[in-house]
């Protein structure tokens, strides 16, 4: 009897020292404390609990660098530059730096851990980029396929971003939709206004979000966008202006013609809106109305197909070929594009055939 | 043909609300592939090979992309139109790329039949032989394609 | 037996009785990781590394705690642990003392706490009655001749990649029969001294 107590008592002790051995380095050897991690020196400092992943605790403090492949170091998008501390670069990072980015201690923030305090530089829209919950507070149809969706922001109430950029509209379970996704669409809302955004959406035949939006989104509905994101804004400039838009490309313009007449600006703005028929076209009166307060604006409708019934006077072509009317005249002028792949790169041939440098064109694919 | 477990995976992204509303099925409820062989065996008697079809399809459906919404006749026989869509979507087979959701609406001017595909739609069909489930949302038959486009039998030789 | 030179016994380890050849331990890892031969370098370092040190370890437990206590019969059970434990600790260390050797380590640890031939080399040592100094040298030697031999097949395994193998032979398949080769080829040591 006293052997079996012996042996118990001598195996179970061996496991224990052995647990409690693991359990001290645990705690003393791989405890890192709390570290600072600053950012972009001084904008922000986050005191973060060490040993884990840069990346990870970035996220956790709601700064959304980007990654694809969630931290396991095989996309390499989440690079930052660490100015102090993170320790020598690995061989899991090497693959993904170049030695211009090595010499720069550029790092891949997913295979960073946090051991002592850090000094790292992003670039300062990544603070911007949040989670929104919002509530919808007006539907609007514009066209038969065409709806413009206002969202008031509830958490955080108040957002900072460029006129013109995106955000992604989260999508949740509906139907035989199982898993939620999320979808981009351009903000059609001015950046003076702070606690609302406001898309404009065109069903995409199947489509399960624009389908989601057109037949499921009701007033007072909550739901989640993210952002902003993309580089389409108006450049500082006072070089006239030719937007080119189709369909729901028409968005981020109205956000920047809103700011433009908020700002009383005198730059000459030419917006030629491409349509197939009357039917196609919406905003008209806004259009009118931003003509009339800004004196230097012009809104051209171009329908490519005119109905009859359209009794159509303005402009009748494609677009390519009314915005390839104005010749060369527009060779000093910015040039703005915001709609379908195809439209984009037929306009863009004809901008720089007419002598506007690639430079000089910005746009907003929907791809 | 089995069902090979490649098929299965994909099937189950065919699914109505995986990649797209409605799925690829439409109301064909056989497995994916008794669809396969029935479309290849159609695409036989007809005498045209699938990719040839979807090369057709391609090559009318492109040669409207000038219209940018609006209908563009294109070698006198159809009227096409061509509608870019935001977004790309994936193939439901497991394999690498995305596709613009473009749709294209094919009517044939002689005989006022129409087909409507999108750029996917095109692909499955010539990379994978798959015309999708009657009933799905750009589900056309062998013998409506080979109809509106005026596809010849391949010649022997 | 027992008045071997410590350096004998460390040689016979490596050469003559080497653990993977002639006992065929740790056959698992010594596949698997043989493809590349800067990837063996680096397992055939951790197991030096854990092999010197577990044996010495595991002596030690053994001596002072089992014989003591009549329970040496649990042996099998307390090696296994005290291995599991070891190397533990050593990737906790290591992570905290250079993060490029865990980088380059890390994923081989985990495949040492299974790895036959550290299991292997603790028995062997009890039941060949070695002294603590005995043992430490043996799990070296066995550690040392574990990684000759598989930096040594990662070689062959490299060039072979670029020759003509038979298809049904490609893969496992040619890696055992090099693996016998090799066995056979290090049997010819075994006449220099014997050890056992």
């Amino acid at each position: 009897m006293i052997e079996v107590f012996i042996s118990m008592g001598v195996i179970g002790g061996i496991g224990a020292i052995l647990a409690v051995v693991l359990e001290l380095a645990d705690r003393y050897i791989a405890n890192y404390g709390e570290c600072a991690v600053d950012i972009n020196d001084g904008t922000r400092t986050l005191t973060v609990e060490g040993g884990g992943s840069l990346l990870g605790s970035l996220v956790a403090e709601g700064i959304f660098i980007p990654s694809a492949c969630g931290g396991r170091g095989s996309c390499g998008y989440c690079k930052v530059k660490i100015a102090e501390g993170g320790g020598p670069v690995l061989p899991t990072e090497t693959s993904w730096l170049t030695p211009q980015e090595q010499k720069n201690n550029m790092r891949l923030s997913c295979q960073v851990k946090i051991r002592e305090d850090l000094k790292i530089h992003i670039p300062p829209e990544l603070f911007l980029i949040k989670e929104y919950r919002g509530r919808v507070t007006r539907i609007t149809t514009l066209t038969h396929d065409i709806k413009e969706v206002r969202i008031k922001l509830l958490e955080p109430e108040a957002i900072e971003f460029q006129t013109g950029q995106y955000m992604q509209l989260t999508v949740p379970e509906y139907g035989d939709v199982e898993e939620s996704v999320y979808r981009a669409y351009s903000l059609s809302s001015p950046s003076f206004e702070k606690d609302e955004v406001e898309f404009i959406i065109r069903l995409v035949p199947e489509g399960i979000c624009t389908t989601w939006v057109h037949q499921f989104l009701k007033e007072s509905d909550e739901v989640t966008v993210n952002g902003p994101h993309g580089e389409f804004f108006l450049r500082d400039s006072d070089k006239p202006v030719i937007m080119i838009a189709g369909g729901s490309g028409l968005a981020p313009f109205k956000g920047m013609l809103r700011d433009l007449a908020r700002q009383h600006s005198t730059r000459k703005v030419t917006f030629f809106f491409g349509a197939v028929s009357q039917r196609d076209l919406y905003h008209r009166e806004l259009m009118a109305e931003l003509e009339k307060e800004l004196p230097n604006f012009k809104f051209v409708p171009a329908l490519s197909k005119p109905a009859e019934e359209d009794r159509w006077q303005g402009e009748t072509g494609l677009i390519t070929d009314v915005v390839g009317r104005l010749g060369e005249d527009i060779a000093g002028s910015q040039a703005y594009l915001c709609g379908s792949p195809g439209m984009i790169d037929a306009c863009i041939a004809v901008l720089t055939k007419n002598g506007m440098p690639q430079a000089e064109i910005f746009y907003d694919k929907f791809s | 043909m089995k069902m090979t477990p490649q098929l299965l995976k994909a099937a189950e992204k065919m699914k109505a609300g995986d990649i797209s509303r409605d799925g690829f099925f439409g109301r064909d409820e056989r497995d994916l592939a008794a669809i396969l062989d029935e479309q290849h065996a159609a695409c036989l008697r007809l005498g045209v090979s699938y990719e040839r079809i979807a090369r057709e399809m391609r090559r009318i459906g492109h040669a409207g992309a000038g219209g940018f919404g609006a209908p563009v006749e294109v070698d006198g026989k159809w009227s096409v139109i061509v509608d870019e869509n935001r977004g790309k979507i994936p193939c439901p087979w497991p394999h690498p790329g995305v596709y613009q959701k473009t749709v294209y609406t094919v009517e044939n001017l002689r005989t006022g039949r129409s087909a409507r595909y999108s750029e996917l739609t095109i692909h499955m069909i010539f990379t994978h032989g798959f015309f999708q489930g009657e009933g799905a949302p750009f589900y056309n038959s062998p013998a409506t394609l080979v109809d509106v486009l005026e596809i010849a039998p391949d010649t022997e030789d | 037996m027992v008045e071997i030179n410590p350096f004998v016994i460390l040689f016979a380890a490596i050469f003559t009785n080497n653990i993977l050849l002639s006992n065929y331990l740790g056959m698992c890892s010594f596949l698997a990781v043989s493809r590349e031969v800067k990837a063996s370098y680096g397992l055939g370092f951790a197991v030096i590394f854990v092999m010197t040190a577990t044996t010495a370890l595991n002596w030690l437990v053994y001596f002072y705690m089992l014989v003591p206590a009549g329970l040496e019969h649990f042996w099998y059970i307390i090696f296994i642990v005290v291995i599991a434990a070891f190397v533990q600790l050593v990737e906790i260390l290591i992570e905290k003392i250079s993060p490029v050797l865990y980088i380059n380590l890390g994923i081989f640890l985990p495949l040492i706490t299974v790895n036959c031939a550290i299991m292997g080399a603790s028995l062997f040592m009890i039941i060949r009655g070695y002294d603590f100094l005995q043992s430490v040298a043996y799990g070296f030697g066995a550690g040392v001749g574990w990684a000759l031999a598989i930096v040594a097949m990662a070689g062959i395994r490299q060039r072979i990649a670029r020759s003509n193998v038979p298809a049904p032979l490609a893969g496992a398949g040619i890696a055992l029969i090099i693996a016998g080769i090799m066995s056979l080829a290090f049997m010819g040591f075994s006449g220099m001294i014997q050890v056992q």
